[in-house]
């Protein structure tokens, strides 16, 4: 029996109305990155000195299921060039030098992608370049591919290791709060709902999913939306999504089954439950239908002032996007992605990417520093921890380096979304040694292999 | 813009702003209506002993800092909670010495060993209490006449009265003359910050509702010394009080809301922090009951905090795990 009440997770504040979308022009250079997403990085397929098109291919996904690159605007591949990036890894980009021409790849549509065959249509996704945004960030049909493939499921002894697909949901609002590019991307579906109808019968199609679940904040209106769930017997669920982390998706996973999923290590799929953004099944459908790839991002640029929704097209500087919404004040920190859960950069010279859904940005005033005290033991954490860790005592272990302790407390369940660390008073970097203590696990377990 | 660094630390990168000594001041703030209705009952001595307690635990926590060569953390404001704490568990009567001594013991012996705050094992305020009240078992027991009070209350023989040890000072048999709404409204004869169930029960709900402490312990310490006492009344109604009476007198009250609630001396478990209450509030009526001279509400937390790394180990089952592997 669990005699918590009242306590798990944390209120942040949520803005009711999402502002529109605002598209920002093509740039006249793009910075590419050949790994968008988590995997390992593509391959690229064109030459330097080649001219491209908007859309066309330019580096092939890795393996047969990482997810392929494309121009994200015309003009000419002029550089292959070391990047940067925000977790310390160097990354090979391609530089295109835009033409100003913004010509596209000619289309090549197909209005009834449904009758393709489930491997086609993988494929598709593919060569889309689709990302399953918002969570683990790998390519869609490496995630998709593998509830469809018999050894996705089947160990070579033949005893099941991952379920297949059974339920797929699909989030229409961000799950950080301070993040609202998906709700505005809702507002504007409106009644327009065929691509994301396509998009989802295709996910079922490959998956064989049974049920679909679609998921939107309970302040969200979406008569479009319920609509299509109407007509298709799919089920609507309303969280409050003000209430951090309920929008993670373990958590919409329990919220659409009813079971907790263990959280122990990243799964693919939650006890047969993939968890979906609402504009990856828009990705989805464009990719399967007009063979459209994904060459442009929608993110939430905020401040804690206020924030906008953006429309940009991959590879535009950050400080493009920045200065477009409007920032004035001195920064003082850039993260990409939410407030609760993106990773902080420093500097706003980096290329917008498949993953980056969001950008925060902090006047200098509002960095607040780590202080790092010792633990007071005063329960906090405990109580808002949605995973019911006891993080504080998982905190003391990684600063002590008992990791074994910490591992038989269940820290590889942590799902690092930063409540415990949002309310220590002592203002320790909670996450900070959780991740420490899973590296440091993992990397005397691989030693020891 | 290009090239300028920016701060780069993990997430989260938002905090609500709550710190320690917000916390502390908090609970300060929530101890204050009861520590004024003391102050009321009791008068001037009653103030300038919380005043005495305070100085000599942030004096003693000054120097320590200083000789130990660490950075004073009087900033937090924990030593004067300490030397409150300290001066409202004891009767208004005590010389000035022994809450000196007192205060003293709680930030050497409970406080200080254990390092930064949150190492403690008990919390400082009852090992000081303690400390003097065993050292010094009849001065400890300086009742005063409060100025509001039914005129029947005694404090002449309040050192051999049977029960309920730890504060209270009437016969047996006199239970029946003492109106339960009196007791709760504090008109009552006890330490200074103790004698109203009223205020700090709503002292106590605003730290549950501020979220400095959680309701679990101090809700089971309350059933578990009103089921203790039940029963025992049940079996013996001349040895052991009611339910009401226990809960209403001495420092049940302020225990359970203010001692239950401490950080590092009690669990963080939800199980683990209802458990403790319940188990020591059974313990606490047990302790008034067998003749404890002075304090059975803070002897049995005291006790209690001992087990406390056992009861941090009922942890609830982590998301998505079953039951029998936690
Ligand atoms: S970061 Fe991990 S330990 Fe902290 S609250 Fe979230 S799940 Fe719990
Ligand atoms: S919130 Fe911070 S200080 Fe409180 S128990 Fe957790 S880690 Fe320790």
């Amino acid at each position: 029996m669990d005699i918590s009440f009242f306590s798990r997770g944390i209120k942040l504040s949520r803005r009711v109305k999402p502002g529109k979308i605002e598209r920002i022009p093509p740039p006249g250079r793009v910075v590419l990155p050949l790994q968008q997403g988590s995997g390992p990085p593509a391959e690229p397929s064109i030459e330097i000195g080649e001219a491209v098109k908007v859309g066309q291919t330019i580096a092939r996904g890795a393996s047969n299921s990482g997810a392929d690159l494309h121009a994200s605007i015309s003009g000419e591949v002029t550089a292959i060039e070391d990047l940067h990036f925000p977790n310390g890894t160097t990354v090979k980009a391609l530089v295109i030098e835009g033409d100003g021409k913004d010509t596209w790849v000619e289309p090549d549509r197909d209005d009834k992608p449904l009758i393709a065959s489930p491997g086609e249509l993988l494929e598709r996704i593919r060569c889309g370049g689709v990302i399953r945004e918002g969570s683990d960030t790998k390519s869609l049909a490496e995630v998709i591919g593998e509830a469809m493939s018999p050894r996705g499921y089947l160990s070579p002894t033949g005893s099941a290791v991952a379920k297949p697909v059974r339920h797929i949901a699909v989030r229409f609002s961000d799950q950080d709060p301070h993040l609202d590019a998906l709700a505005a991307l809702t507002a504007t579906i409106g009644d327009e709902t065929a691509e994301l109808d396509l998009g989802v019968k295709v996910l079922a199609t490959i998956t064989g999913a049974e049920q679909i679940h679609f998921v939107l904040d309970n302040k969200q209106e979406a008569p479009g939306v319920d609509k299509l769930a109407d007509d298709n017997d799919y089920s609507v669920l309303h969280v409050d999504a003000a209430n951090y982390p309920c929008l993670s998706s373990p958590m919409v996973a329990r919220a659409v089954s009813g079971k907790e999923p263990d959280t122990a290590f990243k799964r693919v799929h939650e006890n047969g439950i993939l968890v979906l953004d609402v504009n990856t099944v828009l990705e989805t459908a464009l990719a399967a239908r007009d063979r459209r790839p994904v060459i442009s991002r929608l993110i939430t640029v905020g401040s804690l002032a206020g924030a906008g929704v953006f429309e940009a097209r991959l590879g535009t500087p950050l400080a493009d996007i920045a200065s477009a919404a409007g920032q004035k004040e001195k920064i003082g920190k850039v993260v990409l992605g939410g407030p609760m859960k993106g990773l902080a950069h420093h500097t706003l010279d980096f290329p917008l990417t498949k993953e980056i859904s969001g950008i925060t940005l902090f006047a200098q005033d509002q960095v607040t520093m780590a202080v790092n005290d010792p633990c007071v033991g005063c329960g906090l954490c405990a109580m808002v921890c949605p995973i019911r860790l006891t993080p504080g005592m998982l905190s003391r272990y990684c600063e002590f380096s008992s990791w074994d302790l910490a591992q038989e407390a269940h820290l590889f369940s942590c799902i690092e979304c930063g409540c415990c660390a949002y309310v220590c008073p002592a203002g320790r970097s909670m996450v900070q040694f959780m991740v420490q203590g899973k590296s440091e696990l993992l990397s005397t377990r691989r030693s020891e292999s | 813009m290009i090239n300028q660094r920016f701060v780069v630390s993990i997430s989260p990168h938002i905090k609500n702003g709550r710190t320690v000594r917000r916390m502390i001041v908090t609970t300060i703030a929530a101890l204050a209506p009861a520590a004024l209705w003391g102050f009321y009952q009791f008068g001037l001595d009653a103030v300038a002993l919380v005043a005495v307690g305070i100085t000599a635990a942030c004096g003693t926590e000054a120097l320590i800092s200083r000789l130990a060569g660490k950075s004073s953390s009087l900033s937090d404001g924990h030593a004067v909670l300490t030397g409150l704490v300290l001066a409202l568990l004891v009767p208004a009567g005590v010389p000035f010495w022994l809450v000196i001594v007192g205060a003293v013991m709680a930030i050497l012996v409970g406080k200080m060993p254990f390092g930064p705050l949150g190492g403690a094992p008990i919390y400082p305020a009852l090992v000081g209490l303690l400390i003097v009240a065993t050292s010094w078992p009849n001065e400890i027991k300086s009742y005063v006449q409060p100025t509001t009070a039914p005129t029947e209350l005694k404090v002449e023989g309040a050192a051999d009265a049977e029960f309920p040890r730890d504060a209270v000072f009437i016969d047996p048999s006199d239970e029946a003359e003492y109106k339960t709404a009196d007791l709760f409204m504090g008109k009552q004869v006890g330490p200074i910050g103790a004698i109203s169930p009223l205020l700090l029960l709503l002292g106590g709900l605003f730290l549950i509702l501020r979220r400095v402490a959680r309701w679990q312990a101090p809700f089971g310490f309350l059933v578990g010394m009103g089921v203790a006492a039940g029963i025992g009344h049940a079996l013996d109604p001349g040895g052991c009080a009611s339910a009401s009476f226990h809960l209403f007198t001495g420092s049940a009250m302020f225990g359970a809301f203010f001692l239950c609630t401490d950080w590092s001396s009690t669990p963080v478990t939800p199980w683990g922090m209802f458990l403790f209450g319940l188990i020591g509030g059974g313990l606490a009526v047990l302790l008034r009951i067998a003749g404890l001279p002075y304090g059975a509400v803070p002897w049995a937390i005291v006790i209690m905090s001992l087990a406390t790394p056992i009861f941090d180990r009922i942890t609830p089952t982590p998301f998505g795990k079953v039951a029998s592997h936690a």
